[in-house]
C-alpha cells in the first residue's frame, strides 16, 4: 500500500462515525478526502479521466490508497429545477460516484455492488443459511392471506420488518422508521395495506440476549445487549430511547467466528454490523447484517475499539 | 397520504426525530470534520454532549447506506 496515497471517505456530514473516524485519520496525519454527497454533485465537482484511472475533487485527488464506502445522502433540490430534473441529477451523481469507485484498484470498505447486493435481507439470509448460520423461518410476501397463513404457522408467535430499508420519507419534513413488529392478531384484522409492499414476515426467536456484531476486516467485536431489560427493546432494541440499556462485552463460538467470517467473504463485504438472537438455549441466530451499519455507542459504552480498527483498516491495511 | 393507500408495516412505523437540527453546527473544512456549537465554543461532533443522528445511543437508525 502507497502510503503518500489520500484515502477517500464517501459520506455526509451528519454521520458522526465518519467524524470519529476522520479525526484518527488527522491525529496520524494521513491524507484523506470526505467527499460529503449532500454536496455532490451541486456543489462539489469531480473529474474522472481513464487510461490513469484518475479521479479528481475539488482539493484532493486519487488514485487513492482505499475508498470508505460509507453513506450517500441527497442534496436539496435547487429552487429553480424540476424534481424529475433533480432526481436524474442526483442519480448520475451517484452513478457517477460508484463508477469511479468500482474502477479503482485500492482496497474498498466495500465496494458498492457488494453493498448494494448484501443490503437486501432476502438474499443475506440465503448466503447465511448457505454459510451454515442458523435463520429464523421467513415468508416475504404482499398477500394478506400468505400473511395469515405464515401466522398460523408460527403459532401467532410472528414478527415483520421490511426487506431493505425501514427508513420512510414523507416530503412533507417528516421521516417514519419502521422497526421490527411483533404481529398479533388484531393486526392481522385489516390487511388492506399489505399489497402495497412485500415484507418479511419470520418466526419470533425466544431470545436471552440481542447480540450487535461489528465486523471491520477480519476483526470481529461482539456485544450483548440485554433487551429484556426493557420492555420497549424486546422485539427490536433499536426502539427503545433509553440510553442506558445494559450492554456487556461477549465471547463467540470460535465456529460461528468461522462462519460469520465466511458470510462477510461470500458477501464481498469488509465491513458488516450483524444482529443476532442468543436464544435461552445458547443458539445463536442470524437476524441480518447492515453493510454501513453504525458502531459508535458500543465504543462508548464498550470501547471496543471499532473506530480505530476502521481508521486503521484505511490508513494501513492492516489490521488493529 | 389516505389510510387506504398506507403501507401494512407503516402502520406501526415510529417518527425519527431530529435532535441535531436544534444544533447549531459548523463543518470544519480543514480538519473535515463537523462541529458542534456548545457552552460557548466549538467541539468536534463526536465530543458532543447531545447525540447526532441517534448513533451515541442504542436508536441507531438509519443504518442503510444510500437515503433512497
Amino acid at each position: 500500500m502507497n502510503t503518500d496515497l489520500p484515502v477517500l471517505i464517501v459520506s455526509t456530514k451528519v454521520d458522526v462515525a465518519t467524524d470519529s473516524v476522520a479525526r484518527i485519520l488527522g491525529d496520524l496525519h494521513v491524507p484523506f478526502f470526505r467527499l460529503n454527497t449532500e454536496d455532490f454533485p451541486y456543489r462539489t465537482s469531480s473529474t474522472y479521466q481513464t487510461g490513469q484511472n484518475r479521479v479528481a475533487f475539488q482539493g484532493m485527488s486519487g488514485p487513492f490508497r482505499s475508498i470508505w464506502w460509507r453513506r450517500l445522502r441527497s442534496p436539496e433540490t435547487p429552487e429553480d429545477m424540476n424534481d424529475g430534473v433533480h432526481d436524474y441529477c442526483v442519480r448520475e451523481g451517484r452513478d457517477f460516484l460508484a463508477g469511479i469507485v468500482l474502477a479503482s484498484q485500492c482496497r474498498i470498505m466495500s465496494r458498492p455492488s457488494s453493498v448494494w447486493a448484501a443490503e437486501h435481507k432476502l438474499y443475506q439470509l440465503k448466503i447465511a443459511e448457505d454459510c451454515g448460520l442458523k435463520i429464523p423461518r421467513t415468508v416475504a410476501t404482499n398477500s394478506p392471506t400468505e400473511i395469515r397463513n405464515t401466522f398460523a404457522a408460527f403459532d401467532g408467535q410472528m414478527i415483520a420488518k421490511p426487506v431493505r430499508s425501514g427508513y420512510v420519507d414523507l416530503r412533507d419534513g417528516s421521516q417514519r422508521s419502521i422497526f421490527t413488529t411483533k404481529i398479533t392478531e388484531d393486526m392481522l384484522e385489516d390487511l388492506s395495506g399489505a399489497k402495497w409492499t412485500p415484507a418479511i414476515f419470520q418466526e419470533l426467536i425466544p431470545k436471552a440476549l440481542d447480540v450487535r456484531i461489528t465486523v471491520v476486516g477480519k476483526q470481529i467485536f461482539p456485544a450483548a445487549i440485554e433487551s429484556l431489560t426493557d420492555p420497549a427493546a424486546v422485539v427490536d432494541w433499536r426502539r427503545t430511547e433509553n440510553p442506558d440499556l445494559p450492554h456487556s462485552k461477549l465471547e463467540l463460538p470460535v465456529e460461528l467466528e468461522a462462519k460469520i467470517r465466511l458470510l462477510m467473504q461470500r458477501l464481498d463485504l469488509s465491513f458488516g454490523a450483524l444482529d443476532f438472537v442468543l436464544t435461552p438455549d445458547d443458539e445463536y441466530i442470524f437476524l441480518e447484517v447492515n453493510p454501513s451499519g453504525q458502531w459508535l455507542w458500543l465504543d462508548d459504552r464498550l470501547d471496543l475499539g471499532i473506530t480505530s480498527a476502521v481508521a486503521t483498516w484505511l490508513s494501513t491495511g492492516e489490521e488493529a | 397520504m389516505t389510510i387506504k393507500s398506507e403501507p401494512f408495516l407503516l402502520r406501526f412505523a415510529d417518527a425519527i426525530e431530529h435532535p441535531e437540527r436544534e444544533l447549531v453546527t459548523r463543518y470544519d473544512s480543514s480538519r473535515q470534520i463537523v462541529q458542534v456549537h456548545e457552552d460557548g465554543s466549538w467541539v468536534d461532533a463526536p465530543d458532543a454532549s447531545e447525540p447526532l443522528g441517534y448513533t451515541r445511543e442504542t436508536r441507531v437508525n438509519p443504518e442503510t447506506t444510500d437515503d433512497s
